[in-house]
């Protein structure tokens, strides 16, 4: 009888133990490349990566900046629950996506077919769209579905873009309208002539290198950072 | 006869302080988007310009001038 009880009790912890497993795990969805977006969730939020400037060389040890995106994607992904899909293009299923391969894996052909169909610039990606249409990919001629918000993350830092996710999940979560915004809007005159002021005091400022060579030392400053 | 004369040490000084604050000023303002905070921009601008200007205005009516011999 006590040893009916210990099994019994036993299989309900590790009943409940997987029950908690099982909902607390929300994980994004990754679409790789055979694969199409699963439909019926309430709300499609898509990774974009068509700026050819977010992979790194061939040279590059690892590609922290795309890797420090996915991580945000992921976070993201998690904090939106299971009814909201953050989808993510790979070109084929992997366990580890945080390696130096990432930028090998991603498929960016499937973003460029979504950029060009809904006439995002690639220059100002990566793109985040958010909507509460199927992005169906038979129909992407028809343009960005109603209902979208596009954010650009080309000009954003870190940090900003770590702040914009942690927002639309909340607006996401919250089921509060996810505003299409703006950062492409034109902003005011004044803030369009600080940036001009700042583009060319950068490319003046950075046009300057100091170098030493006396034999066995040898150092170079730039002025700016060098990719 | 009066001689143009500067106060070489006095002016190393301020230009040196100065132009440390312009710098690190100049340097906020070059590495963030404007479009994070365009009002901090705008000042740190305006900061930079109004304090090379101010060094320049003291430099020529306190640091310098002609004096007689």
């Amino acid at each position: 009888m006590k040893e009916f009880f210990l099994s019994a009790s036993l299989m309900l912890t590790t009943i409940l133990f997987i029950g908690q497993v099982e909902t607390a795990a929300y994980t994004p969805v990754k679409v790789s490349q055979t694969k199409q977006i699963t439909k019926g969730y309430k709300t499609y939020s898509l990774f974009l990566i068509c700026n050819p400037q977010w992979f790194p060389s061939k040279w590059a040890k690892k590609d922290t900046q795309l890797i420090d995106l996915y991580e945000q994607f992921d976070s993201f992904g998690s904090a939106i629950g299971d009814e909201n899909a953050a989808v993510w293009f790979w070109k084929k299923d992997s366990d580890s996506h945080l390696s130096a391969s990432l930028a090998r894996n991603v498929d960016v052909q499937r973003s460029v077919r979504f950029c060009r169909a809904w006439n995002l610039k690639p220059s100002a990606g990566p793109h985040l769209v958010v909507t509460s249409t199927y992005p169906d990919e038979s129909k992407l001629s028809s343009g960005l579905p109603k209902d979208s918000a596009v954010f650009e993350f080309g000009k954003m830092s870190s940090k900003e873009i770590s702040d914009l996710l942690a927002k639309l999940a909340d607006d996401l979560l919250e089921e509060r309208h996810v505003a299409p915004v703006a950062t492409e809007a034109r902003s005011a005159w004044w803030v369009r002539l600080l940036e001009a002021t700042q583009g060319e005091l950068s490319s003046f400022v950075c046009a300057w290198s100091f170098k030493i060579d006396a034999g066995e030392v040898k150092a170079e400053v730039h002025s700016c950072p060098t990719h | 006869m009066s001689i143009r004369k500067w106060h070489p040490g006095k002016l190393i000084i301020i230009w040196t302080w100065g132009g440390l604050i312009a710098a690190f000023a100049l340097n906020d303002f070059l590495s963030r988007p404007v479009r994070s905070s365009p009002l901090t921009h705008l000042f740190e601008l305006a900061f930079v310009v109004l304090s090379l200007l101010a060094l320049s205005g003291v430099t020529w009516y306190w640091l310098g001038g002609r004096e007689a011999n």
